[in-house]
């Protein structure tokens, strides 16, 4: 294996996480042999595991050993309610016959919206030193409200400002203003009609850089 | 990329006994070997015995007429050996689902005495780490290398893709760098 193929497939992490196939597996440990960039990324990834593995053991105690599922059911439970209640409303704004009280109406969806839960998900780092790989473009699920999450390679000076650009560069949605903390920046996508299937680009600026950044990501049916 | 190159004349070297690159070989290969022995599940026991028969057998290889053909791949070559001698222990012991190259079994959780303790900057480092990632990331985390959930079955309930997985480990090791730079260490 080529230390770029090793960098492209995040090969350290998934062989820590046990994810290669044994040809993969074998590919990779013949490579980390006499590539100390790669051992270092298991290295580290070993140490973060041994934190892992010491911060479950404290949750543990704490809730007495509850399921790792009981919260996250819990919590998917309350999402359908809201999400339930919120579709309730939204057909009762649709009703409305006043083209601009339709559009005032609009926004306070979106603020409503703003305060659902969403689904995360997660953007290749923006340090990846290789073009992202097709298996590694991230996927979005149309039609829903979604967030994107991305750790920056570099702490982000707010305010940090986003636009989503599609296939033919026409910023679809946009620009508005992300949750920056750090390096997590959070980027919500709350009227997902803008954003038919097909392939974007995510782009950001904050107080520090003039020259933007951006990655892809791709809407799918 | 920072990776060591192996060539000739380190081999001649070796061959011939030369203290420093004697310590070099053991010192860079004892770490690797550890790692390679814990990924693919040997037990804690047998992990000094079987890098000290990896050694001598690449001692009695490089002594032999045809010798170390590709100096280039010695560390391969090494890691072969290495697994190779695995797999002959275990097979002796009946043990060799351990080792089957067909499995895609996680390493054994167990952790030795200083990644245990995770103490000093280090620890406050990895505890940092933790606290920074999101709870959902933690707990998927979790779910994969403690609880040993189906990956499948995570990726399902976390809505993420395999691929997803690992850039989640990723950027726990990338925040983790972050916070405890190498200067420090």
């Amino acid at each position: 294996m080529e230390h770029e193929e090793a960098i492209r497939l995040h090969a350290a992490e998934g062989y820590l996480l046990g994810d290669l196939t044994a040809a993969e597996r074998n590919a990779f440990e013949d490579h980390y042999a006499d590539c100390d960039t790669c051992f270092a990324d298991l290295r580290d990834g070993r140490t973060v595991i041994a934190g892992v593995a010491a911060y479950a053991e404290e949750e543990r105690a704490r809730r007495g050993g509850r399921s790792w599922f009981a919260p996250f059911a819990a919590a998917a439970a309350g999402a359908i309610i809201v999400v339930g209640g919120a579709i309730g409303y939204q057909q009762v704004m649709v009703v409305n016959p006043l083209r601009a009280q339709l559009t005032k109406e609009r926004e306070r969806v979106l603020v409503l919206a703003s305060q659902l839960p969403r689904t995360t998900y997660e953007l290749p780092l923006a340090e990846t030193r290789s073009p992202v790989s097709k298996e590694m473009t991230t996927k979005v699920p149309q039609g829903k409200p979604f967030t994107l999450h991305l750790f920056a390679s570099d702490v982000l000076t707010p305010p940090v400002t986003y636009s989503i650009v599609d296939a033919r560069g026409r910023t679809v949605y946009g620009p508005r203003p992300a949750r920056a903390d750090g390096r997590d920046v959070d980027f919500d996508v709350l009227d997902p009609d803008s954003l038919p299937p097909g392939d974007y680009t995510l782009t950001w600026t904050d107080a520090q850089r003039s020259a933007p950044q951006s990655v892809g990501f791709k809407v799918v049916q | 990329m920072d990776r060591y190159s192996f060539d000739a004349e380190y081999l001649r070297r070796l061959r011939e006994g030369d203290p420093e690159t004697t310590a070099h070989f053991v010192g860079y290969f004892t770490e690797k070997l550890t790692f390679l022995l814990w990924q693919r599940n040997a037990p804690k026991s047998y992990v000094d015995d079987i890098i000290q028969e990896t050694f001598a057998r690449v001692f009695v290889k490089l002594q032999s007429a045809n010798g170390i053909l590709s100096p280039a791949s010695f560390a391969a070559f090494v890691f072969g050996v290495c697994k190779n001698h695995a797999f002959e222990r275990y097979r002796d012991m009946a043990r060799q689902d351990q080792l089957d190259d067909d499995s895609l079994n996680l390493p054994s959780p167990e952790l030795d005495g200083e990644q245990r303790m995770l103490a000093g900057e280090k620890g406050e480092a990895v505890r940092r780490t933790l606290r920074l990632m999101k709870q959902r990331e933690r707990e998927i985390l979790v779910a994969i290398l403690i609880d040993r959930r189906p990956k499948a079955e995570v990726c399902t309930k976390f809505n993420i893709t395999r691929a997803n997985l690992r850039v989640v480990l990723h950027r726990a090791i990338a925040r983790f760098r972050f916070l405890f730079p190498k200067d420090k260490r």
